[in-house]
């Protein structure tokens, strides 16, 4: 139409375009989400349990007590054999290290004081810990009162029993195989810990 | 006097003859099956601790969700949700007997749909022998909506694992937009 | 858009410094073990030591000492007599040891002395042990020497008669005495 004064935009699009730029695509979109959590280093020792029923010369065990029915042969007045099994169940979730220590670095008489001459006072034993497939001794070994103790490293996390085995040879004295005792009440204590190498 | 003729492509005009009388110009375009997917809100759930502190064993977990919006399908649509189990970033190995590195989840995609897609991981104790096929919904309209993907439902390969120690458990949920036709 | 907690647990982990503080060691429950040593003591058989006139001879009960000479058979007068029994005794604590003597020798066959003859004569008790010695001299009653100690002790009693000579004269006769020792523990 000539003569005609207009004025015709034309604007066609081909496609729509997204609003927050070209993004939209007729491919399939991915997105990702990460999910965390973490854990903790932890380990878990329950109470020991005394087994009786393998013991030798114990008279009883009661909490953490365990007492020795006698300590002396009635005869020769030396040290009479003893043993015993104790069982806890533990867990460590990461590489770790047990340690076993004894206060007194063997059966001490309490007070331990001097023995008289031909006498002894001091009684050695050793607790042998079986742990994660790994085992270690503690030698108490009484050669003089004071704190002994042993570790053992294990390079993986471990759930299940600690096994300790409490030994007392026939005979051993601080003073010597078959040395009397001097009369009295001798005690140590023994503890285990877990923790970090 | 101006007649301005944009040509796109996708158009065609024909010059009309000048001439007295009417003509007629067909005008016509297309739109492309296309899906668009719009950004997390949260890239990273971070469900926290996941140990038990009394014995080490996997604890209740609380579901924790992130949202996705201005997610759209200008047609009809096949959304679908894969994920890794959790596993410790940080042990090498396969862990020792009675311990997992890994926790399996199930985790949704919820709203696209009329039922969520969902995807249960199913990994071993090392995270492995996890499955490989997405769960998937499908709409036959298209569809401009939120999803929220929702991470619940956490499990131990086997009941009683406690879980190595690590700070940084991690796993990747991957969602899926697909234009269907 | 990740939020803070995210953008620190990134930040830490490159720095190496992030995850769970060193985890503290965990104790058992303590192993108390006691044993209790009872005082206990043992007295072994004696054996005979020095010897003048005499012979001594252990039994299960501890033994029979004979005075082979105890008079001079031209006077009726004691001869020199003297024996030292050694006895092994072993306590490990408190302990309470006494040697009794019934008196001195009597005649087992008279009882009244007549014409200048006695029934009786005395003798020199001793016992030694852990260092200290301690003595008596009979004097017809029983009598008793106490050795007792606190402690713990060791070693061989040394018990040591000793009759002097020239007492009397005697009546013909069997002369006997009984000594005890006696060990327990406190």
């Amino acid at each position: 139409m000539r003569g005609a004064n207009a004025r015709i935009a034309v604007l066609l699009a081909a496609a729509i375009a997204a609003a927050a730029g070209a993004r939209a695509q007729s491919g399939p979109q991915t997105g990702q989400i990460t999910v965390t959590g973490s854990v903790d280093r932890m380990c878990i020792m329950a109470n020991p349990q005394v087994n009786l029923g393998a013991s030798t010369n114990i008279g009883q065990a009661s909490g953490g007590t365990v007492t020795i029915a006698d300590l002396s042969d009635d005869q020769q007045m030396t040290t009479k054999s003893t043993d015993f099994y104790v069982t806890l169940s533990g867990m460590c979730n990461y590489s770790h290290l047990l340690t076993i220590s004894s206060d007194r670095g063997g059966l001490w008489r309490e007070p331990a004081g001097l023995a008289t001459g031909g006498f002894a006072n001091g009684v050695p034993y050793r607790a042998t810990v079986d742990w994660g497939g790994s085992e270690t001794v503690l030698l108490a070994s009484a050669a003089g009162e004071g704190q002994v103790q042993q570790t053992l490293s294990v390079d993986q996390p471990v759930v299940g029993g600690v096994l300790l085995h409490f030994h007392i040879d026939q005979s051993a004295t601080n003073a010597g195989s078959g040395v009397p005792l001097v009369a009295g009440n001798y005690d140590d204590t023994i503890r285990l810990t877990l923790g970090p190498q | 006097m101006k007649l301005r003729l944009i040509l796109l492509a996708g158009l065609a005009l024909t010059a009309p003859a000048l001439a007295d009388g009417t003509g007629t110009i067909t005008v016509s375009g297309s739109v492309s099956p296309a899906c668009y997917f719009g950004s997390p809100v949260a890239t990273t759930l971070n469900v926290g601790t996941l140990a038990n502190q009394a014995d080490g064993t996997l604890a209740p977990i609380t579901p924790q969700s992130t949202t996705i919006p201005s997610s759209w399908c200008n047609t009809g649509s096949t959304i679908g949700i894969i994920a890794s189990p959790l596993v410790a970033q940080s042990y090498i190995g396969s862990p020792p007997a009675g311990f997992t590195k890994a926790v399996n989840y199930t985790a949704t995609a919820a709203g696209w749909a009329t039922n969520s897609a969902s995807f249960t991981t199913t990994g071993d104790t090392s995270g492995g022998g996890n499955g490989t096929t997405p769960g998937t919904q499908t709409t036959s309209d298209p569809v401009a909506q939120t999803i929220t993907v929702t991470v619940s439902n956490f499990l131990a390969p086997s009941a009683g694992n406690r879980l190595v120690a690590d700070p940084n458990y991690s796993s990747t949920i991957t969602v899926t937009l697909a234009a269907t036709h | 858009m990740t939020n803070r907690t995210d953008i620190l647990l990134a930040a830490c982990l490159l720095a190496g410094l992030c995850g769970p503080a060193l985890a503290a060691t965990v104790a058992a429950q303590p192993l108390q073990v006691n044993g209790d040593v009872p005082v206990r003591c043992k007295l072994s058989p004696p054996a005979a030591g020095t010897s003048v006139n005499t012979s001594f001879a252990p039994n299960s009960n501890g033994g029979d000492l004979t005075l082979t000479g105890l008079v001079d058979p031209d006077t009726a007068l004691t001869r020199a007599t003297e024996s030292v029994i050694q006895i092994p005794i072993i306590c490990s604590g408190a302990y309470s040891l006494t040697i009794t003597s019934q008196g001195g020798l009597s005649n087992q066959n008279a009882s009244a002395p007549s014409g200048g003859f006695a029934t009786h004569v005395n003798y020199l008790l001793s016992a030694n042990w852990a260092g200290a010695t301690q003595s008596v001299e009979t004097a017809g009653s029983a009598v008793t020497l106490d050795l007792s100690q606190s402690g713990s002790q060791a070693g061989n009693l040394s018990i040591d008669f000793s009759l002097p000579a020239g007492r009397g004269p005697l009546v013909a006769g069997t002369y006997t005495d009984e000594i005890t020792i006696q060990l327990n523990a406190q």
